[in-house]
């Protein structure tokens, strides 16, 4: 009785360590689907409303559901209207590296976030308006991949941490 | 802010030491002009100077930095807060608002929409940085005479360009919205086509106004006087740069409207006013109460003349 307990304990143990291993999974593709909003509510400002950038960051600094990066975004809206004349890399660089630092994103997906101002260096209202929209495709494409790749992961995570979990209960019986 | 601090916002960062001296001719600064691989041009008090490569100000023409095509876009970038997109409609028009109130007129490649019109500057290569200067209480001295009885008569300013008809014009609109020694405030409605008068940068005018003032930026004189009376319902119309029929036309419903009329118009005298077509209907209607004619003494721009409707002068050398 005691060792049949055991097994499933173990069993059970096993499959939660592999749904924790999920579950930070998931944190990283909620942050990616928070930035798939703010870009594309920023396509869509530019698009529809056409306010300046410092404009749609102080907007989305109130319309994002995560409140974190909207600060972000609000501190950057602030910054370019200051009258401090930094450019938009080096704002953009300061106060997004700070927070991608904090989060679980990786390198891969940092670096695309980082790239944005190289969508509005146009010299042209319309390849900028045109290549922020194609910015924002670009972000949701890489989010739904990975969003995809995250499911798959974690059937196997499951799978195998379950498996896991049933070999060590028979190798301990 | 004051005048020295809201030039050098104009300009990024990295480039702001070599404005410092330029933004500290203040006042006297009238245009920036940057064109493309040539001489940086200050005009400042009627005076042409050149910005050097450390950016000391001088009169020789050799030793003058060329502006690189980099600097250039930077600038524009900067000054437009990297949306070009914002900014397409102005652009089409041929300049943009900068933050201060400065209107920046562009020179570069038209492209053109199907009906020939203009769509977009691309290609950037020029820009004319135009410093907007208030001048309060310019009016004060002329203001008594453009009453009669305590109402405000249809006025028409003329001057040539440069001489000061606009600053003329947003000091009488700042008065009369706030009210002076010969009437209350009274609400005025302004139709900026150009965003000279009041200056608006995202919808705020940035010089003064006065009080009672409603501002429509941006919009053609025509349509802009009819959305006005129909939403605002101001006491007094005000209209730069009167150019064609289509703003007489729209004049001509304002006044029927029982609004009175403040306006200008390029021209160097009386005679050459007279000379106009598009003007004489207003002109043969006697619609126009009070003619203001300005002229210019050295750096300084002088009411030369006020007339009545019938040209007789009233007052001279305010």
């Amino acid at each position: 009785m005691l060792a049949a307990v055991g097994a499933c304990l173990t069993v059970l143990g096993a499959a939660g360590a592999g749904g924790c291993i999920c579950l930070e999974r998931g944190r990283r593709i909620d942050r990616l689907s928070v930035f798939v909003q703010a870009f594309s509510l920023m396509a869509g400002e530019i698009a529809y409303s056409r306010i300046s950038l410092p404009e749609v960051f102080l907007e989305l600094g109130s319309r994002l559901d995560d409140a974190s990066l909207g600060e972000v975004f609000s501190g950057m809206g602030s910054r370019l209207c200051d009258g401090s004349g930094q450019d938009i890399r080096t704002i953009w660089g300061e106060e997004m590296g700070n927070y991608l630092r904090r989060t679980e994103l990786t390198p891969g997906e940092k670096e695309l976030i980082l790239s944005f101002p190289s969508s509005v260096w146009y010299l042209d209202g319309g390849r900028q308006q045109a290549a922020v929209e194609a910015f924002s495709q670009r972000f949701l494409e890489e989010a739904r991949r990975a969003g995809q790749t995250q499911r798959e992961e974690n059937r196997i995570t499951m799978a195998v941490s379950v498996a896991c979990g049933a070999l060590a209960a028979i190798l301990l019986a | 802010m004051q005048l020295a601090e809201e030039v050098i916002r104009l300009f990024p960062e990295y480039l702001r030491f070599k404005w410092k001296d330029v933004a500290g001719m203040g006042e006297a600064l009238q245009e920036i002009r940057l064109r493309c691989e040539r001489p940086v041009m200050i005009y400042a008090r009627g005076e042409e100077w050149y910005l050097d490569r450390s950016g000391r100000l001088t009169r020789e023409i050799e030793r003058a930095q060329t502006l690189s095509r980099d600097e250039l876009s930077q600038i524009l970038k900067h000054i437009c807060r990297y949306s070009l997109y914002a900014y397409e409609d102005e652009m089409s028009r041929g300049y943009m608002s900068a933050d201060g109130g400065f209107r920046v007129g562009i020179a570069g490649e038209v492209i053109l929409n199907p009906d020939g019109s203009v769509k977009n500057v691309r290609y950037i290569s020029s820009l004319n940085i135009r410093i907007a200067h208030e001048a309060r209480g310019a009016a004060a001295p002329v203001l008594p005479w453009l009453y009669d009885g305590g109402r405000l008569e249809n006025v028409l300013i003329l001057s040539p360009p440069g001489c000061g008809k606009t600053t003329l014009l947003r000091d009488i609109i700042r008065m009369v919205s706030d009210g002076n020694e010969c009437a209350p405030g009274q609400t005025v409605g302004v139709v900026d086509e150009r965003s000279e008068i009041a200056g608006c940068f995202q919808g705020i005018p940035r010089n003064d106004v006065g009080k009672r003032t409603d501002v429509l930026d941006g919009c053609p004189k025509g349509e802009g006087m009819m959305m006005l009376l129909r939403s605002m319902a101001p006491k007094v119309m005000a209209v730069d740069e009167l150019g064609s029929r289509e703003d007489v036309a729209a004049l001509e419903q304002v006044l029927k409207c029982g609004c009175s009329v403040l306006a200008t118009v390029h021209g160097s005298s009386w005679e050459e006013l007279c000379r106009k077509r598009f003007l004489q209907p207003l002109l043969e209607g006697h619609v126009f109460g009070r003619f203001v004619v300005l002229g210019k003494r050295g750096d300084r721009f002088v009411v030369e003349q006020v007339r009545d409707p019938d040209g007789q002068i009233l007052a001279e050398g305010l």
